[in-house]
């Protein structure tokens, strides 16, 4: 039942979303002496996990005027699936990835039934819990290695 | 339907329809490089080729009355055009990159160029052994 409610609130927190950006993109052709667009390509760490929740959370991102998936990166044991999301309207990276999780818990509360506890984690915080555990596991690889 | 209603409506929905595709079509112009003008034309796939359907639905609703069949293919219509339209322009803007079509000069940041700050770029694919290697076993 939560699902259904959480996926109608979704669906229509879509809409709204495809409204707004159709409006910015008509209404900033008439913006005079300031450029029209300020393109980024930002990375953005997923907290989704299943197949199914990665796709319509890439759909989802693309059919929304202003936002598009440049490329996406598959996951490992140690990191997530990382999407790069090529966006034209935002003022800096942080409010673009703002947008982009409150998006993605607004998701992941319909297909898992409720919001996930989990804050979502920035490019860096990502790059450096999988670099610490890469390195973890060479220090126990070079241990394994120095036992006779 | 009252027929006054009826014309008020589909023109309502055809035009502002059509001025959305116009916008898209415009904004097309501005940006400069293949990304950004796929980015921009997904108001008139996902908003104004939709709001024409709903200004031909409203006509022939007051053209024929009401029946289902024609409720079913309306909807479908306007879904297929958002989740095709999404998939394309998925589809579109992966092919693009994927083909190295050069992105515009401002785009600022590039994370597909650059890594986040403080994060340091090893190459996965360097032969095993060498400089980092070393440096981090010692």
């Amino acid at each position: 039942m939560m699902r259904i409610l959480h996926g109608i609130s979704y669906v229509c927190y879509i809409t709204w979303a495809i409204i707004t950006g159709s409006y910015t993109v008509a209404v900033r052709l008439f913006r005079v002496g300031k450029p029209y667009a300020r393109p980024m390509i930002v990375e953005v760490p997923l907290r989704c996990a299943t197949d199914l929740e990665v796709t319509l959370f890439a759909s989802s991102i693309t059919i929304t005027p202003g936002t598009l998936v440049a490329a996406i990166a598959a996951g490992t044991s140690t990191s997530p699936p990382v999407l790069f999301v090529h966006a034209l309207f935002e003022e800096s990276e942080e409010s673009a990835l703002e947008g982009l999780y409150d998006m993605e818990s607004r998701l992941l509360a319909m297909t898992r039934g409720r919001a996930p506890v989990s804050a979502a984690r920035d490019a860096v915080g990502v790059e450096h819990s999988a670099r610490a555990e890469r390195a973890s596991d060479h220090a126990a690889d070079g241990e394994r290695e120095e036992q006779p | 339907m009252n027929d006054v209603l009826a014309t008020t409506l589909v023109g309502i929905f055809g035009i502002l329809g059509s001025l959305i595709v116009l916008a898209s079509a415009l904004a097309m112009f501005k940006v400069r490089d293949a990304l950004s003008r796929i980015n921009v034309f997904s108001p008139a796939t996902g908003l104004g080729m939709p709001l024409i359907v709903i200004a031909a639905y409203v006509w022939t609703l007051d053209d024929r009355g009401f029946d289902w069949p024609s409720l079913f293919i309306a909807i479908v219509a306007v879904l297929c055009l958002i989740i095709v339209s999404s998939v394309a322009s998925n589809t579109l803007s992966r092919s693009s990159v994927l083909s190295g079509q050069p992105i515009h000069r401002k785009t600022s940041p590039n994370r597909l160029a650059k890594p986040p700050a403080g994060v340091v770029d090893e190459d996965p694919d360097a032969p095993a052994g060498g400089a980092d290697e070393t440096a981090g076993r010692s």
